[in-house]
C-alpha cells in the first residue's frame, strides 16, 4: 500500500539528488538543472501532503506558485549565463572567478 | 671645697686648649696672637701653683673625684655608663704644677728661640694643644680617658716634631714617632680591653679594688700578668724603651724647645706615669719583664750616647737611658723612686735641652765637632749646663743624687732579698756610662780649643728669654727645695705626702719579695724595709765610686789628652762604630718590619688586583654570557613564540581562506553540512 | 498490489534514475533530456495524486518552457560534447556524504512517523476549488507573482539583448 511516506521519501531522494547535482556540477546550466530538481521535489512534497492530510487544494496552489517562480528564475539564470558566456567564453563556474580576488 | 678644687683642675686643663684654639684660629694679620697663648699658659701655671699649695697644705689626705656620665649603653642586659672622670690626688697636683711650669718655661724660651720663625702662631698653638693633652692625661682616673689623652699627646708630638715639615728628616721623623707609638698603643688598647672585659669598668680605683679582692681576668694570675704586660707595651712606646725607642733620637729633628718639653720632661714621662698609676695591677712576672726591659734599654742607650756627635742625639739617648732607669725602678717595686726621678729628671733634662738650644742658636750647628771652648763666650749656658750635668749623674747636693740614690738602693735591696743582682748591675753600669758621656758632652763643648772658629766668633749668651728658664731650672736642681736632708728623701714630704699609693690597693695574697699588704704604713714587707736601711750605705758608696770613675775618665780623655772624637783602631774601633750606628737597630727594623710590611702590602695589592678584580671581571664575564643567553632566548624563544603565533594564525587563515572559494556551490555544501549536523543533533535528542 | 502502487513504483523508479542521470552524466544533452523525463515523471506523480491541472501546467511550463530554455542555453553556450565534471575526489566524497546523510536523515525522519493511507478513494480535486483558492485565499501571492513575472520579463529581455549599440 502506498502511503504518504512513500511520496515523501521519493521527494526526499529527489531533493538529495538535486542537492548533489548543485554541489557537484561545474557547468552553470547543469547547476540550474539540479536546482530544478530540488524545486520539483519541494512541489511534489506539497501536493502529496495536501492530498493525504487535508482534503483541500492548498498544496497544489503552492506548487503552482513554485512552478511560476522556477520559470522566472530559470529565465533570469539563463540570461545571466548567456551574458557570462559572452564575457568569458566559458560557462565553467570554476573559472569565472574574477570577482573573487 | 672639693668642687672648687675640681673647678681649678678643669680650668688648668682647659686653658691651654683655649690657647691652642686662639692661636690656631688667629687670622693671618694678627701675627702677635701667640703672645696671648703664652699669657694663657702663665695663668694656667699660676692656677696650678695655687691648686698645688691648696691641696697639699689643706687636703693632702683626700682623693678628690668628680665624674659625670657622657652616655650610657645597655650591654647584655646590664646598663653601662661611660663616665668622664676627673681625679685629683697629691701626685696629680704635683705633676700638674710641674708640667705647667716646664711648659711655661719652654714657651718663654721659644719667644726668643723661634723669633725668626714665620709660623709662630701655629707653633704656640701646638704647644698649647700638647700641654692640654698632657694635663688631661694626668688628671683622670679612667683608663679610657688616659688612653684618649695618650693619643692626643701622640698627635701633638707628631705635629710638633714635624713642625718644620719641609725638611725631609722632620717629615719622616714625625711619622716614625707616631707609628712606633701606635705599635705600643695597640698593646695598650688590648690591655684596656682585657680590663674592661673582666671588670666591666674603666675606673682604675674600682679595678684596683677588684684586683685586691682577688678578681683576676679569667681567674688566673697569668692573664693578669699578660694584661699588665700589654699595658706596659703602651708605656714602652711612649717612654721609648727597647725596642720601641727608635723614634726618640729621630724626633730631634723638631725645634729644640719642643725636644725640651716633650722628649725630656713630659710626653716620655707619660709612660712612666702610667705604669706607676697602674702599679697595683702588676704581678711578679710583669715586674720581672718591666725591670729587665727597663734595665736593658738604660744600658743600651747609654752605650750609644758614648759616641754620638750630634749634641741633641747625645741628650736624646740620655733620656732613653734615664727612662729605662725609671722603668727599672718600677720593676723592682720602687714606684716612688720612679716617679720622683721622673719629676727631677724633667727639671735637669729640660734644662740640658734648653741649654743645647742656646748653643745651637749661637753656633748654628748641632755637630759637636763645631764646638769647643765655648765656656768663655757663653758663661750662663756653661754654668747652668754644668749644674744639670751634675744633677744627671747624681752628684751630692743635687736632686739627681736623691732620686738616683733611691733607685740604686732599691735595686740593691731587691738583689739582697732575692739574690738577683741583675738590676743592680744594670743601674751601676748605666750610671757609670752616664757620668762619662755627659762630661764628654761638657768637656767637648765648653773646654778645649774651638774647632770651628766661625761659629766660635758668633757665639754669645742671649737675652732674658733664654737666660731665665736656664737659671730657674738650675735653681730647681738643688736639694733644699725638696727636703732638708741632703742625703736621702726618707721622711721628706716628697715621699710621704706627694707620691704615695694607699695600701688598700694591693692584692691580698701577694708577696713579691717586697710587696705585702699586711703592713700598715707602707706596702712593703718588713724584710724589705730592713734591707733598705742596711743597703743605703752600700748604695751611697757605690754611687760615689761611679761618679769619680766617670768624671775622671772623661777628664782624662778629653782634658788631659785632649782627644777629639774619632774612630779608634782595632777592636775598640768596631765597638765604637757599633755604638755610633745605634746598634744597627734602625737598619734591623727596616729590613724586617718595614720591608715585611711593604711585602705584605705588595701581596695584598696583588691579591686585590688579580683576585678581587679577577672576581669582578669574572662576574662581568658571567653577566655578559648570561646576557648573550638572554639575548638568544629573546631572539629565538620569545620572538619564536611570536612568530609561532603569527605562523599559526597564517596557517589558520590560509586554511580558512580556502572556504572563501567564491563559489556558491561550496557555500551550499557547507550549509548542507551544518544542516545535516543540526538535524542529527535534533534526532539524537 | 493495486494499480496505484504499481504506477507509483514504476514512475518513482523512472524519476530516480532520470535524476541520477541528470546529475551524473557528462553529456549535457543527456542530462537535459534526463531532466525532461524526470519532469514528466513528476507530472505523472501529480496525476496519481489527483492534481490533473497541476500536472498539465507542469508539463506545459516546465517541460515546454523551461526545458526549451535550458536546451537553448546549452546550444548557445556551446559545450555539448563533454562537460567537465568535477574530478576532485575529496569534494565528490564530501558531497556524496552530505547528500547521502541528508537523504538518510530525511528518510529516517519520514519513516518514523506512522504511515498514512488514503481513507477513501477521493475523487480528484476540482479545478473550481483551485481557482477559488487562487483568487480567494492566496490572492496576494497571486498578484505579486504577476508583478514578478512582469519584472522578470523586462529584466530578462534587457539582459539578453545586445549591448553594442
Amino acid at each position: 500500500m502506498v502511503g504518504l511516506n512513500h511520496f515523501l521519501v521519493l521527494s526526499a531522494v529527489l531533493f538529495c539528488l538535486g542537492l548533489f547535482g548543485v554541489i557537484t556540477r561545474k557547468n552553470a546550466i547543469t547547476v540550474l538543472m539540479g536546482l530544478e530538481m530540488i524545486l520539483n521535489a519541494a512541489s511534489l512534497n506539497f501536493v502529496a501532503i495536501s492530498r493525504y492530510v487535508t482534503n483541500a487544494a492548498d498544496g497544489q496552489v503552492v506548487s503552482l506558485f513554485i512552478i511560476v517562480l522556477a520559470a522566472s528564475e530559470a529565465a533570469i539564470a539563463l540570461a545571466i549565463v548567456l551574458n557570462l558566456y559572452k564575457n568569458f567564453y566559458n560557462v565553467n563556474i570554476d573559472e569565472i572567478n574574477t570577482l573573487k580576488e | 671645697m672639693n668642687t672648687q678644687l675640681t673647678i681649678f683642675q678643669v680650668l688648668i686643663i682647659l686653658l691651654p686648649l683655649l690657647g691652642f684654639v686662639v692661636a690656631i684660629l688667629a687670622p693671618k694679620q694678627m701675627k702677635k696672637m701667640y703672645v696671648v697663648e703664652v699669657g694663657i699658659m702663665f695663668i694656667s701655671l699660676l692656677l696650678a701653683g695655687i691648686l698645688f699649695f691648696t691641696k697639699i697644705l689643706n687636703h693632702s689626705e683626700e682623693l678628690v673625684r668628680y665624674n659625670f656620665t657622657l652616655f650610657s649603653l645597655v650591654l647584655n642586659g646590664e646598663s653601662f655608663n661611660f663616665l668622664v672622670d676627673l681625679t685629683m690626688d697629691n701626685m696629680t697636683v704635683t705633676l700638674l704644677f710641674m708640667v705647667t711650669l716646664i711648659s711655661f718655661l719652654v714657651h718663654f724660651f721659644s719667644l726668643e728661640y723661634m723669633h725668626d720663625e714665620p709660623l709662630k702662631n701655629r707653633y704656640f698653638g701646638y704647644l698649647g694643644l700638647f700641654t692640654f693633652s698632657m694635663l688631661g692625661l694626668i688628671s683622670t682616673g679612667s683608663i679610657m680617658f688616659i688612653y684618649i689623652f695618650w693619643e692626643l699627646v701622640g698627635l701633638s708630638s707628631y705635629l710638633l716634631i714635624g713642625f718644620w715639615g719641609y725638611k725631609d728628616e722632620a717629615a719622616s721623623a714625625c711619622s716614625k714617632a707616631f707609628i712606633t707609638n701606635r705599635v705600643g698603643d695597640f698593646g695598650f688598647f688590648l690591655g684596656i680591653l682585657m680590663l674592661f672585659i673582666t671588670y666591666r669598668s674603666f675606673d682604675l680605683f674600682y679595678i684596683f679594688g677588684e684586683v685586691a679582692n682577688g678578681q683576676y681576668p679569667y681567674g688566673s694570675e697569668l692573664w693578669l700578668t699578660i694584661t699588665g704586660l700589654l699595658l706596659f707595651a703602651g708605656a714602652m712606646g711612649k717612654s721609648a724603651q727597647f725596642p720601641l725607642h727608635v723614634w726618640l733620637p729621630d724626633a730631634m729633628a723638631g725645634p729644640t724647645p719642643v725636644s725640651a718639653l716633650i722628649h725630656a720632661a713630659t710626653m716620655v714621662a707619660a709612660g712612666v706615669y702610667m705604669i706607676v698609676r697602674l702599679f697595683p695591677i702588676f704581678t711578679e712576672g710583669a715586674f720581672l719583664t718591666i725591670g729587665l726591659i727597663g734595665g736593658f734599654s738604660a744600658l743600651m742607650a747609654a752605650t750609644i750616647a758614648l759616641t754620638q756627635l750630634d749634641i741633641k742625639k747625645i741628650l736624646a739617648y740620655s733620656t732613653v737611658s734615664q727612662l729605662g732607669l725609671m722603668v727599672l725602678a718600677v720593676g723592682v717595686g720602687a714606684y716612688q723612686a720612679a716617679i720622683i726621678h721622673l719629676m727631677f729628671h724633667a727639671f735637669f733634662k729640660a734644662g740640658l735641652f734648653l741649654g743645647s738650644g742656646a748653643i745651637i742658636h749661637a753656633t748654628h750647628s748641632q755637630d759637636i765637632m763645631d764646638m769647643g771652648g765655648l765656656r768663655k763666650k757663653m758663661p750662663v749656658t756653661f754654668y747652668t749646663t754644668l749644674i744639670y750635668s751634675l744633677a744627671l749623674i747624681g752628684f751630692p747636693l743635687t736632686i739627681g743624687f736623691l732620686s738616683k740614690e733611691m733607685i740604686l738602693t732599691s735595686s740593691l735591696v731587691l738583689g739582697n732579698i732575692s739574690g738577683n743582682y741583675i738590676y743592680f748591675i744594670f743601674v751601676v753600669l748605666t750610671s757609670t756610662l752616664t757620668s762619662f758621656y755627659i762630661f764628654r758632652y761638657v768637656f767637648l763643648i765648653f773646654f778645649g780649643e774651638p774647632r770651628n772658629h766661625h761659629a766660635y766668633e758668633h757665639a754669645h749668651d742671649f737675652n732674658i728669654f733664654i737666660k731665665l728658664p736656664l737659671i730657674l731650672l738650675a735653681a730647681l736642681c738643688f736639694f733644699f727645695i725638696f727636703t732638708f736632708n741632703p742625703i736621702t728623701l726618707h721622711g721628706s714630704y716628697v715621699t710621704e705626702v706627694l707620691f704615695r699609693l694607699p695600701s688598700i690597693l694591693l692584692p691580698q695574697d701577694v708577696t713579691f719579695g717586697f710587696l705585702s699588704s699586711a703592713a700598715k704604713e707602707t706596702i712593703y714587707t718588713e724584710e724589705y724595709m730592713h734591707t733598705m736601711h742596711s743597703s743605703e750605705l752600700a748604695a751611697m758608696l757605690t754611687s760615689a765610686t761611679i761618679i769619680i770613675i766617670g768624671i775622671g775618665t772623661a777628664w782624662f780623655m778629653y782634658m788631659k789628652k785632649k782627644l777629639v772624637p774619632k774612630v779608634p783602631d782595632g777592636f775598640i774601633g768596631k765597638l765604637y762604630i757599633f755604638s755610633q750606628k745605634k746598634w744597627y737597630i734602625d737598619e734591623l727594623l727596616d729590613v724586617t718590619v718595614i720591608k715585611g710590611t711593604f711585602l705584605l702590602a705588595t701581596v695584598m695589592s696583588w691579591i686585590d688586583k688579580n683576585i678581587v678584580d679577577g672576581l669582578v671581571n669574572l662576574a662581568a664575564r658571567i653577566t655578559m654570557i648570561l646576557g648573550r643567553f638572554g639575548a638568544g632566548f629573546d631572539k629565538y624563544v620569545v620572538d619564536g613564540l611570536v612568530n609561532l603565533v603569527a605562523w599559526i594564525n597564517g596557517g589558520l587563515s590560509m586554511f580558512v581562506r580556502k572556504f572563501q572559494t567564491g563559489k556558491v556551490q561550496t557555500y551550499v555544501t557547507l550549509a548542507m553540512v551544518f544542516i545535516v549536523i543540526f538535524v542529527m543533533y535534533i534526532f539524537s535528542n | 498490489m493495486e494499480l496505484f502502487d504499481l504506477f507509483f513504483y514504476i514512475f518513482a523508479a523512472i524519476i530516480v534514475v532520470a535524476g541520477a542521470v541528470t546529475v551524473l552524466n557528462k553529456n549535457l544533452i543527456y542530462s537535459a533530456f534526463a531532466l525532461l523525463i524526470l519532469l514528466s515523471g513528476v507530472a505523472v506523480m501529480f496525476f496519481l495524486l489527483g492534481a490533473e491541472f497541476l500536472a498539465m501546467v507542469q508539463i506545459l511550463i516546465y517541460v515546454g518552457g523551461i526545458m526549451i530554455l535550458v536546451v537553448f542555453g546549452i546550444m548557445l553556450t556551446g559545450q555539448i560534447k563533454s562537460v567537465p565534471v568535477r574530478e576532485n575526489f575529496l569534494y565528490l566524497l564530501i558531497a556524496s556524504v552530505v547528500s547521502g546523510l541528508l537523504c538518510g536523515l530525511l528518510v529516517t525522519g519520514i519513516t518514523s512517523r506512522p504511515a498514512q493511507f488514503l481513507t477513501s478513494v477521493v475523487e480528484s480535486t476540482s479545478l473550481r476549488s483551485l481557482g477559488n483558492l487562487l483568487i480567494g485565499k492566496y490572492y496576494l501571492i497571486f498578484g505579486i507573482l504577476g508583478v514578478l513575472l512582469l519584472v522578470i520579463l523586462i529584466a530578462a529581455a534587457g539582459m539578453a539583448r545586445n549591448n553594442r549599440e
